[in-house]
């Protein structure tokens, strides 16, 4: 036996497709580097790489000879990698995090907070008026203050304690000491400039420079190194006294004051605590600083979802009721939709064409449209359906509270996913239909069979065959209906007792989670992740099982 | 071939290059961003741009964001670096979350000693938490007893003197409205939290006990027969006609009542035939008390790196909360101002003088805690109302337990 041999093969090459290349290419080439430009001013430098990672692997796909598949799978694998891949990933993190309302952003975060609000102003303490500006000697960031006290004048400088200037060697603004007056006739006027200050102006300062200005602290008593005289705002100044220090190599924080609530003494020691906050000495059940960040705690929101009473309750209605919900809008539209296709599937009938786009319009509307336009039909006191169809006065007491009790709500929400749905059912029951040969039947009536024993025996069948896997699709579709719930009702009705979880009477899986996430008593998003993936497990496995189901349908045929 | 492919890329990467260094040109004039709702850009639009033309050093961007969603932006844009330097319009409970998620800034080393005693009582305290202030106060809102004068000639002064079918008061079936309730509920001394020795809010639920549970049962008794029916769409206009005496509401529907609604009677005028009365005593004859709300201006941490430009925003947010700024804010949009200045010179108008003589006022609670409570009580609230709990102290009872128990965990 002969091999066969290789031939590479050989494209065609226009230049006009040469020319289109290299344009597209060069766009998204200028794309990516201005990415990469922004991304490391930015200073983020793995995104940075990253980036020009892929835009190498882009090059060299299109630019090189053959590897003609990659060349179409590429953009689509990129499209994949972006928004499913990535974002799979992230969720999945997430569900291993504390991310949320009290855990938002990096431990960074954190201690900048921490570090903002880490001082008191000293009660009684002397004001000054500011004028920001450098030590003539060294070129050092200086502070000109005014004592509102007394009206000296001092020069400070970080770290060091504040000197007298002496009258005469400084010269008096024009405009009011305090800048926020209002009126400017009457008011004290505070040092300008003085000798050996040079002043700066405020709006020429960069970010960086106006950061050593916030932090400068003027020593008051060398004897007491944090009780200082900041400025916040370049115009005025306090005295401060600084609640907790620092240590950027450990990374600790430790009290200087006993907290006015007795949660701590001086001298504790705040560490990192794996909860993601400062706990003193690290340990959790010690008392802890406000700012927290997002750490990875590992099972605990799982551990959360089955151990947390005050979630069980809820969840088990909220789990019985999406199942409800799902079934009995997969079997209500799918029996809708077969009635209707069999009705107009009659050969006798006629104008069927006209018929069938009639029914499919419900399924034309956008579905957010038809949810909203529902809304005001069963609108309580008002609604089309309890004046008209139900024949209730206006704002009767007898109308039925839609949207606003649990039971009626529940069934509204059905009728409202049984309208929107039908049709498609409708629609792919049709086209089944059609592909059922006319024999069969035909055959089925001579050997002597009733309609419904045709209908039951050979067309249902053959039917279930192709529909299933869209039953089957159409059911996980369902599972997480996010739009119709939360259109129709938010999940609400919201009176079913009492628990501290936000959770309404029509409230499926998916709204729940995303009342967990971005609603309600702070954000949790690391345990509304949890939730995803399990919610992800549950349909998955269902498919599953139900497409192996269908397997046993293929073999009938 | 290959040459000339390179050759394009460079040459389209070195333009790109080009056009960006002349784009971003060093400028001495310094942008300060300010973000808020819809509402409150309307309010104060004119007065920051004055602002803005007086200071040749700053140039303001009001930025507009949705009220509902502007917390949760603000918690995404802060760590990326992007939040802005002052969220303007913010309502005061929201402080102590948004401060629990790292986004804003104090600001008590930019306030002079005795700046709280420019406005009204509790107004600044509104915007501390912690410890510390976060902003400044820009105007307020509380509610006060509606009375229409034609069918109710006196003022009560005592709730037991009001009779079933005579109030208003708008509540959700399903979420009652714990803010206008709360008068009633204070009328038997139940505060929603309790308040340590120096008058700031604790957040251990206070509203337990025997006082809660007299006013649950309370509730049960009056139910819808006293405070009608929830979600009822046709307060203004029973108001109007003097079909119902009173109605528990703010200085927001003074518009709708002043100028008729469409269906029932015309508008009715203030004094003579409508008064804003403050809440009459309770039961036991305790007075009652009324949430009072701020909004104001918050300084926001931009991120990591502290880009705050923290000596213009000040600049700006002593200006907003300067006597001429909220007189003027008062004057064109009717805030009721918290400068006591500006309060002083606007009480020659009759509704702000009424709303502002009715209050009894305590800043509502501006913790995570508070926001926590709204549902969970007005939840309970609504069922005991409506006649849905046999048992309405117990159901209490249970309420403040499960929010206790949700305060917990939020720490």
């Amino acid at each position: 036996m002969t091999k066969p041999k290789k031939v590479k093969p050989v494209y065609p090459v226009s230049v006009a497709g040469v020319i289109w290349k290299i344009a597209t290419l060069g766009i998204v080439d200028a794309v990516v580097f201005f990415m990469i430009m922004v991304m490391v001013a930015q200073e983020r430098i793995t995104e940075a790489i990253v980036a020009v990672i892929v835009a190498l692997i882009i090059n060299w796909i299109y630019l090189r000879r053959g590897g003609l598949p990659a060349k179409y799978l590429a953009p689509g694998v990129f499209f994949l990698i972006i928004f499913q891949v990535y974002v799979l990933l992230f969720s999945g993190y997430t569900a291993f995090t504390n991310y949320g309302s009290a855990h938002n952003g990096d431990q960074n975060l954190a201690i900048q907070t921490i570090k903002n609000a880490a001082y008191r102003v000293v009660d009684g303490g002397e004001d000054f008026v500011v004028v920001a500006g450098t030590d003539s000697k060294d070129g050092k960031p200086a502070l000109l203050l005014t004592s509102n006290l007394d009206n000296k004048v001092y020069l400070g400088k970080d770290g060091q304690q504040k000197v007298e200037i002496p009258e005469g060697n400084y010269t008096l603004a024009e405009g009011c000491a305090d800048p926020y007056a209002e009126d400017t006739t009457t008011c004290a006027h505070a040092a300008a400039t003085a000798v050996g200050f040079t002043p700066a102006k405020v709006s020429d300062l960069t970010k960086f420079q106006l950061r050593k200005y916030y932090s400068l602290r003027v020593v008051i008593d060398p004897a007491n190194p944090n009780l200082g005289i900041q400025t916040g705002d370049l115009a005025t100044a306090s005295e401060i006294q600084a609640t907790l220090s620092f240590d950027e190599k450990t990374k600790f924080f430790t009290a200087l004051e006993d907290d006015e609530n007795g949660k701590f003494m001086a001298g504790d020691v705040f560490k990192p605590a794996e909860n993601g906050y400062y706990h003193v000495d690290g340990k959790i059940k010690n008392a802890h600083l406000d700012a927290g960040w997002r750490v990875e705690v590992g099972l605990k929101n799982f551990e959360t979802i089955f151990t947390d009473e005050q979630l069980r309750a809820p969840l088990m209605k909220v789990i019985s009721w999406t199942f409800i919900f799902a079934f009995a809008t997969v079997g209500s539209t799918f029996l809708m939709g077969m009635a209707i296709a069999f009705l107009f599937n009659h050969e006798k009938l006629k104008g069927k064409r006209f018929y069938r786009s009639i029914m499919i319009l419900p399924y034309a509307f956008p579905a957010f449209l038809s949810a909203y336009v529902w809304v005001g039909l069963l609108n309580k006191e008002h609604g089309f359906v309890n004046t008209v169809l139900l024949g209730q006065p206006a704002d009767g007491d007898n109308n039925i509270p839609w949207l606003l009790e649990e039971g009626p709500a529940r069934w509204a929400v059905l009728l409202v996913n049984l309208w929107l749905g039908f049709p498609y059912m409708f629609l792919i029951v049709t086209g089944a239909l059609q592909s059922i040969p006319a024999e069969l039947t035909e055959a089925a009536r001579i050997d002597g069979a009733s309609p419904w024993q045709s209908f039951r025996l050979i067309k249902m069948p053959l039917l279930l065959v192709s529909i299933a896997p869209l039953l089957i699709a159409s059911f996980a579709f369902n599972f997480n209906n996010f739009t119709i719930i939360y259109l129709l009702t938010k999940g609400g009705p919201n009176d079913s007792g009492v628990t501290d979880y936000d959770v309404g009477g029509t409230d499926i899986l998916i709204t729940f989670v995303y009342k967990i996430a971005f609603s309600g008593t702070g954000q949790n998003y690391g345990l509304a992740s949890a939730f995803s993936i399990l919610i992800f497990i549950v349909i998955g496995t269902l498919s599953l099982i139900s497409f192996r189901r269908t397997r046993t349908l293929e073999d009938i045929n | 071939m290959k040459l000339g492919k390179i050759a394009a890329v460079i040459a389209s990467a070195a333009l790109l290059t080009t056009t960006l260094t002349v784009a971003s040109p060093a400028s001495a004039v310094q942008n300060l961003v300010v973000w808020a709702d819809k509402g409150t850009i309307d309010t104060i639009k004119t007065r920051v741009q004055a602002w803005d033309t007086a200071n040749a050093d700053y140039t303001v961007a009001l930025v507009q964001k949705d009220f509902s969603t502007v917390r949760d932006a603000l918690k995404v844009a802060v760590p990326k670096g992007q939040g802005p330097d002052i969220l303007a319009g913010a309502a005061h409970d929201w402080v102590g979350n948004l401060v629990k998620a790292n986004v804003l800034l104090p600001i008590d080393a930019q306030l002079p000693a005795n700046f709280k005693d420019d406005f009204i009582n509790g107004a600044l305290q509104a915007m501390k938490y912690n410890g510390h202030y976060y902003g400044v106060p820009g105007w307020t809102e509380n509610i006060a007893f509606l009375r229409n004068v034609k069918v109710a000639k006196t003022k009560v002064t005592s709730i037991n003197q009001v009779k079933n079918g005579e109030i208003g008061i708008n509540y959700s079936a399903t979420t009652s409205d714990p803010y206008h309730f709360y008068p009633f509920q204070t009328m038997f001394d139940a505060p929603v939290f309790t308040m340590d020795s120096g008058g700031d809010w604790t957040e251990t639920v206070g509203m337990g006990g025997t006082k809660g549970a007299n006013f649950a049962k309370w509730l049960k008794t009056k139910g819808t027969a006293f405070f009608g029916k929830p979600a009822d769409a046709k307060i203004l206009c029973n108001f109007l006609n003097g079909k119902i005496k009173y109605w528990v509401t703010g200085a927001w529907n003074i518009n709708a009542i002043e100028s008729g609604a469409s269906g029932c009677k015309k508008g009715l005028v203030i004094n003579s035939t409508y008064s804003i009365d403050s809440f009459p005593k309770g039961p036991t004859g305790i007075t009652p008390k009324q949430f009072l709300g701020i909004r104001g201006y918050l300084m926001v941490a931009s991120g990591p790196n502290n880009t705050t430009n923290v000596a213009g925003a000040t600049l700006l947010m002593r200006y907003m909360s300067s006597e001429a700024t909220q007189y003027s804010l008062y004057d064109n949009f009717n805030k009721t101002p918290a400068n006591k200045a500006a309060l002083a010179r606007a009480k020659d108008n009759p509704v702000i003088k009424g709303f502002a003589d009715a209050a009894n006022t305590v800043p509502m609670p501006n913790s995570p805690a508070m926001d926590a409570a709204w549902v969970i009580w007005g939840k309970a609230q609504t069922r005991i109302i409506q006649g849905k709990e046999a048992k309405p102290d117990k159901a209490w009872d249970t309420m403040t337990k499960a929010l206790q128990a949700a305060i917990n965990k939020l720490n």
